[in-house]
């Protein structure tokens, strides 16, 4: 996984000293390939072979919360990708996200088989609960894992491809283009909120039992989902450093800061835009399908406008425009949400919103922008 | 709902700002009212009409309040202001969750707004709707005429036309943008009050409405009290209509996806403003 990445990273930096430049050129990302690395190698070490009474020990649940924290930290990235660098707020990505979800989510239904409280081998339970006597035509194909898979891209692409096609051709931006990606999540939510959807309704689909045959409850399989994930995460971090660096990425950000002027320069801004919402749209997808595996629910509220405007306030705390700033505010608000949900309930929303004021307020590059002055200023501080 | 949108999104029209309709400002109008029977329970009759402007001072001094603190220092970065005012209603949730309880707060409906106005056998509108609906009309009216007849409706006017020539001519425009602020919190706390005799007051009052309001400023076209006014009447209706057929969250689906495409032919709404002020 790391060698790919530097090796990507190289290609941009050019030809000699490729190593040395890469860091030098991009050293948050660096630092955060370097963690992803250090996770992928320490996490199964403490979880699996430190014994359960040591002090060092890393509970199964640490690391379904660790790799929680990871698929939303892609999803957060997967926003930056479109907000930082194209200028697209998008107030609806979690609909991409709970779309992937849902995508893996019916494979895992219908591997459930017989096994359900029903007992009926073709039908997941909620629709013999409904009394449904045939599979809907969209539930057929999901039986096999190749074809889920490919619907966890297929389906969130494409709803960007068509929606993002319609909104930009006309020019929507700005604030329409916030609201009008809120009344698609919206939207969807009613949607799958409905019983003759076929989705489940309200309690959508969780009881999994495996996936690929392997139980989702043994500690292996965690981990090894564990491991895609962390590898996903790094995996997509590289792709969009990848994509942003390269001439088309110049293009992209020259869009976000004058977009009439690169329109008259030649370039088609639209399908820029276009094809930078669907590849963020495949990340959030895959991102979905593995929260839901990891966390075994997906149900409508995924949908929920709250939802996908907290995936911005992630963004916005952490540093838009850095993508590893996504990531460190993923981690950061996620962990703070666990710790005060837990601790202090009605502290959250307090701290949430005033978070975000401030933020917007006083620190338009995030948390990652504070330390990048910081480290400026003792550069500098140091030189004299 | 349609009413709701209508006095929300005129409100929304009077600030200018998408982002600065938070639904917690109606919240706070609701509560007032629900404050105000609390405080004159041999009245509730004359009770609502104390709530009015009431709600509209609380509602107006928040939203004052609101754009002193933090909205004037994000203007022309409207993303940043709906991002701000997001965290900013997080806030005022919790705030009137912990003060008030997370329950929902009964508000009484006074004797003389009740009843029926039966047309015939199938036909009946309750009172207080239809009382609504004139309250809402004739404060349309007003906010228009604040608008078009008023010293400080020619202010507004001029300001959020051209900024920069309207303070060369000497138009404070710091305190402009703050009543302006302040006149479109207070319009939302009255469609508070009016909602408080619809549906339950409870801390998560406005939320279900949010998507509704945006989606009629977008119709309608930013910175165009009529445009709202049409576009929340529209959008109303038509929701309405096709509710017996498709049921109530299809018909809702239905329009969005009807926004989404009509967004296509008109970018800027159905009145879209005109000129350079468009461009900016």
């Amino acid at each position: 996984m790391n060698d790919s990445v530097v090796g990507n990273s190289a290609v941009v930096a050019g030809n000699g000293g490729g190593l040395r430049k890469a860091i030098r050129a991009d050293r948050g990302g660096t630092v955060l390939l370097g963690v992803l690395l250090a996770i992928a190698v320490l996490v199964p070490a403490l979880n699996l072979l430190v014994p359960a009474d040591s002090v060092l020990h890393m509970s199964g649940y640490a690391v379904t919360l660790l790799g929680k924290y990871m698929t939303y930290a892609m999803l957060a990235m997967a926003v930056d990708l479109v907000w930082g660098y194209c200028g697209i707020l998008s107030l609806g990505h979690g609909a991409f996200f709970a779309l992937g979800g849902y995508a893996i989510g019916m494979y895992l239904m219908r591997e459930i088989g017989s096994r359900g409280v029903y007992g009926n081998p073709l039908l997941p339970d909620f629709m013999v609960f409904l009394n449904w006597t045939e599979l809907p035509w969209f539930w057929h194909g999901f039986n096999s894992f190749p074809f889920a898979l490919l619907m966890v891209f297929l389906v969130p692409g494409s709803l960007a491809l068509v929606f993002g096609f319609l909104a930009f051709r006309s020019r929507v931006s700005g604030v329409y283009l916030s609201i009008i990606t809120q009344a698609l999540t919206y939207a969807l939510m009613l949607a799958f909120f409905r019983n003759d959807m076929g989705f489940g309704g309200n309690n959508g689909f969780t009881d999994f039992k495996d996936v690929l045959g392997f139980n989702l409850q043994s500690p292996g399989t965690r981990m090894v989902l564990f491991l895609l994930t962390a590898a996903a995460l790094g995996g997509s971090y590289s792709l969009c450093r990848y994509i942003i660096d390269s001439r088309a990425g110049r293009v992209i950000q020259a869009v976000r800061d004058a977009e009439s002027r690169a329109r008259f320069l030649g370039y088609r801004v639209e399908s820029y835009k276009l094809w930078m919402f669907v590849l963020s749209a495949l990340l959030a997808g895959l991102a979905g399908a593995l929260y839901v595996t990891q966390i075994g629910i997906i149900n409508p509220s995924e949908f929920s406008p709250t939802n996908s405007i907290e995936i911005v306030i992630w963004v916005a705390i952490g540093g838009r425009g850095t993508l590893y700033g996504a990531v460190v505010g993923a981690f950061l608000v996620n962990y703070a949400k666990t710790y005060f949900t837990a601790a202090l309930p009605s502290m959250w929303l307090y701290a949430l919103g005033a978070l975000f004021v401030i933020v917007t307020l006083f620190l338009p590059n995030g948390v990652v922008g504070l330390l990048g002055a910081r480290g400026r200023k003792y550069r500098r501080a140091t030189a004299k | 709902m349609r009413f709701r949108s209508m006095l929300r999104s005129a409100a929304c029209a009077a600030a200018r700002i998408a982002g600065s309709c938070s639904p917690a400002v109606s919240a706070l109008g609701a509560y007032s009212t629900y404050v105000v029977q609390l405080l004159m329970p041999q009245h509730i009759g004359a009770s609502i009409l104390v709530a009015i402007p009431v709600a509209f001072l609380v509602s107006g001094l928040a939203g004052i309040a609101i754009e002193r603190g933090i909205v004037r220092y994000l203007y022309g970065r409207p993303l940043e202001t709906l991002l701000a005012t997001f965290g900013l209603s997080l806030i005022l949730q919790q705030a009137v969750r912990d003060i008030f309880s997370a329950n929902n707060r009964p508000v009484e409906t006074p004797q003389w707004l009740a009843g029926t106005l039966q047309i015939n056998d199938v036909l009946a509108i309750t009172y207080n709707r239809l009382y609504i609906i004139g309250f809402t009309f004739a404060l349309f009216l007003l906010l228009l005429a604040v608008l078009k007849k008023t010293r400080l409706g020619l202010e507004v006017r001029a300001v959020s036309q051209n900024r920069a020539m309207a303070k060369a001519m000497g138009i404070r425009t710091e305190w402009v943008d703050a009543m302006t602020f302040g006149l479109g919190s207070g319009v939302a706390g009255i469609a508070g009050v009016a909602l408080s005799q619809l549906t339950n007051v409870g801390p998560n009052l406005g939320q279900s409405y949010i998507v509704d309001s945006f989606m009629v400023v977008v119709f309608g076209g930013v910175g165009n009290v009529w445009g709202t006014e049409i576009g929340g009447n529209a959008l109303g209706v038509v929701n309405k209509l096709l509710e017996p057929y498709a049921g109530a969250v299809l018909a809702k689906i239905l329009v969005l996806v009807f926004l989404i495409l009509f967004i296509q032919r008109r970018p800027r709404g159905l009145f879209p403003q005109r000129g350079r002020a468009a461009e900016g």
